[in-house]
């Protein structure tokens, strides 16, 4: 097992309340699966991975444990966690236009993380990021690696994310939402970079989008409102879908007609009592809106969060 | 290219305001003698007819209005700015024996000032709503918000006159022979300090403010999360990713603001009685020497026009993203 999630609670205090932004988690990731983490925008994705690389601001409560290769990353020491981001688990941040530093040569972006966590020289490290820029397929890498990041394309820009990400080598790769805003081609030529590239790796894909989940992904998991309520492998999730939020989600699919969820996400700072989902439901009943159901394991590997499941 | 496009638009910028600085005075309603001899209105000077004439062939104001044109930018390319009126010898010559010291006041004050309220102004966003950020952005924007000449006053009175530390004014003792260049310098630097300290404490603030609030916006930013994502010390993030970004809205600032160290050099150096141009613009304009405040008022543009190009030249060097549109 690569990670293991328990009992996570992220929670930011703020002037209007608490927001319950991760509330409460449990998963795991095995060593060289692609864990898919699906929700709508505002369920708390992007928080949960900056949860495990540790990058929320101090005042942010977390609760839980995050058991990484047999080492709680709640409990280590802020040197600790800089020995690890990079090389032991990389985050691709989503939004790769605001993310690279607009007046640091790319290559040197790359380079920089190359030199800290693998000790070599400039002029190795430089070459080091040349090759990476290659390996995500940029053309004419030497020259590229000299550019800024505005003389890149939308597309140019996240295979920059990734070969920084990747640049270390680590074992563990969290991309939040490597595809937003791609172009169909460009979406697809994303995808099969990202498969190539993570093969042996494991990899916690944050995605809103069913269509690149179902090319990488070997499980995944259904985020609402803080808290998981689905997860299964992939064909689970495809072909028998348990919870009414997936059967929503996959309705958006474009060949499913795109049908939107009705209704809204809810405030992560009051939760509606009962299933979170309730008021959005078109199954709900008396005890949704009381009882706040348990993520049982409703066939083998399959995990559901419904009072009323069903296949 | 870029950096040939700026330098034509500065060179375009100068020449006009060279022309402006010959039609401005003659577009001026009155009599154009009594401007060039600093009359004061109240008491026109009685001239025949015939000095009348004299007196304008003299300083060619009698011939057609592009030839003097052409006259008075062959006299500029040679350095002629004219006479003042009140020493009686070329404009050039009075302005160019005081530059020096105007320079060296102004430019070490605005190299430290800089230099040290993006130091500060940094340090302060570094340390955030800790101690050192809340008691130097008390202390600096108290000190700086005194105004110029009362500040100069304030460190005469204190550092000048009561404790004798430094001398109360001028840039040097006056007849003084030195041993070596090392004493030269040493007792200019003594008679430096209180001047150059009021510059840059009354300028300091600004400096100071908006490079602590744009590092940290800076520090909020996407790409500094990224850098801290690739396991980069805090030091290393601030010297390398941030201080770059943070520096924009300074570099643009500054620029801005050089109007207020020119009036600030008057300023301090009519209190330390410092020999500069600042001084001579003080006293000329007492004495209604057109001549002279004109051809300071044309070192003061293109002081500021330089000062404008150097910002320029620093943005599109910070700047990648400029330097490509
Ligand atoms: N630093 C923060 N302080 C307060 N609220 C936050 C903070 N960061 C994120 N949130 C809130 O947490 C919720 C989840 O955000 P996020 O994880 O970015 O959603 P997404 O699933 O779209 O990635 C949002 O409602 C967001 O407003
Ligand atoms: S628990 Fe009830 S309200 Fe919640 S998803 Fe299941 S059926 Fe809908
Ligand atoms: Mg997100």
């Amino acid at each position: 097992m690569m990670m293991r999630i328990s009992d996570l609670k992220t929670h930011f205090p703020t002037p209007d309340g608490i927001v319950r932004a991760v509330d409460t988690i449990d998963l795991s990731i095995r060593d060289t699966e692609t864990f898919g983490l699906i929700g709508e925008t505002g369920c708390g994705k992007t928080v949960l991975g900056l949860t495990i690389m540790r990058l929320l601001h101090p005042a942010t409560t977390v609760e839980g444990e995050i058991i990484y290769k047999g080492q709680n990353l709640l409990e280590a020491s802020e040197a600790e966690m800089r020995t690890i981001r990079g090389r032991e688990i990389a985050i691709i941040l989503q939004n790769p236009t605001t993310s690279l530093n607009p007046v640091m040569k790319v290559g040197e972006q790359i380079a920089e993380a190359i030199r800290l966590h693998q000790g070599l020289n400039k002029k190795d490290a430089a070459a080091k990021a040349v090759e990476m820029l290659d390996a995500v397929r940029i053309p004419s890498p030497s020259q590229r690696a000299n550019e800024y990041p505005h003389e890149f394309s939308g597309g140019m820009k996240q295979r920059v994310m990734i070969a920084m990400g990747l640049a270390c080598n680590p074992s563990f790769i969290i991309a939040d939402e490597p595809t937003k805003g791609l172009d169909v081609t460009i979406k697809a030529q994303i995808v099969e970079l990202m498969r190539e590239m993570t093969e042996r790796k494991a990899m916690l894909l944050i995605t809103h989008d069913l269509s690149v989940a179902r090319e990488l992904c070997d499980r995944i998991a259904l985020m609402y409102a803080g808290e998981l309520v689905e997860y299964a492998p992939l064909k689970g999730i495809f072909e028998s879908p348990l919870h009414p939020y997936t059967r929503g989600f996959l309705g958006s699919l474009p060949e499913r007609g795109l049908v939107p969820i009705p209704g809204m996400s809810p405030s992560l700072i009051d939760f509606p009592d009962g299933c979170r989902f309730h008021p959005r439901c078109e199954h709900a009943t008396e005890v949704c809106r009381r009882e706040h159901p348990e993520l049982v394991e409703f066939n083998a590997g399959h995990f559901v969060r419904c009072h009323h499941a069903r296949s | 290219m870029h950096y040939i496009s700026k330098l034509t638009y500065y060179l375009v910028i100068i020449l006009i305001i060279l022309s402006i600085n010959f039609f401005l005075p003659r577009a001026m309603p009155g009599d154009p003698l009594a401007y060039v001899l600093g009359e004061n209105p109240d008491m026109p000077t009685r001239m025949t007819e015939e000095e009348r004439e004299m007196r304008l062939a003299e300083y060619g104001l009698d011939k057609p209005l592009l030839e003097q044109y052409l006259n008075y930018m062959v006299g500029l390319s040679r350095g002629d700015l004219g006479c003042s009126i009140y020493y009686n010898t070329p404009v050039m010559d009075e302005i160019l024996v005081r530059l020096k010291w105007t320079l060296l006041l102004t430019g070490t004050s605005t190299v430290i000032y800089m230099l040290l309220g993006i130091f500060l102004g940094a340090e302060s966003a570094w340390a955030r709503g800790k101690k050192k950020d809340t008691g130097s952005l008390i202390t600096i924007l108290t000190v700086s918000s005194f105004p110029t000449f009362f500040l100069g006053t304030l460190l005469a009175i204190f550092f000048a006159a009561n404790l004798d530390l430094f001398p109360l004014g001028g840039a040097r003792i006056i007849g003084a022979s030195y041993a070596n260049p090392f004493e030269k310098a040493l007792d200019i630097l003594h008679h430096l300090v209180l001047p150059a300290a009021t510059l840059i404490i009354a300028h300091i603030g600004g400096t100071y403010l908006l490079m602590r609030n744009s590092m940290l916006s800076v520090l909020g930013a996407d790409y500094i999360l990224s850098a801290r994502a690739k396991g980069l010390s805090e030091r290393y993030i601030m010297n390398r990713h941030a201080i770059k970004n943070a520096l924009l809205p300074v570099v643009t600032m500054a620029a801005l603001t050089v109007q207020f160290m020119i009036i600030g050099t008057i300023f301090v150096e009519k209190v330390f009685a410092y020999p500069g141009v600042g001084n001579l613009l003080y006293d000329s304009v007492l004495r209604r020497d057109y001549p002279l405040l004109q051809g300071i008022f044309l070192f003061i543009a293109i002081s500021v026009v330089i000062a404008n190009f150097i910002a320029d030249m620093t943005y599109l060097w910070l700047d990648p993203r400029v330097r490509d549109e």
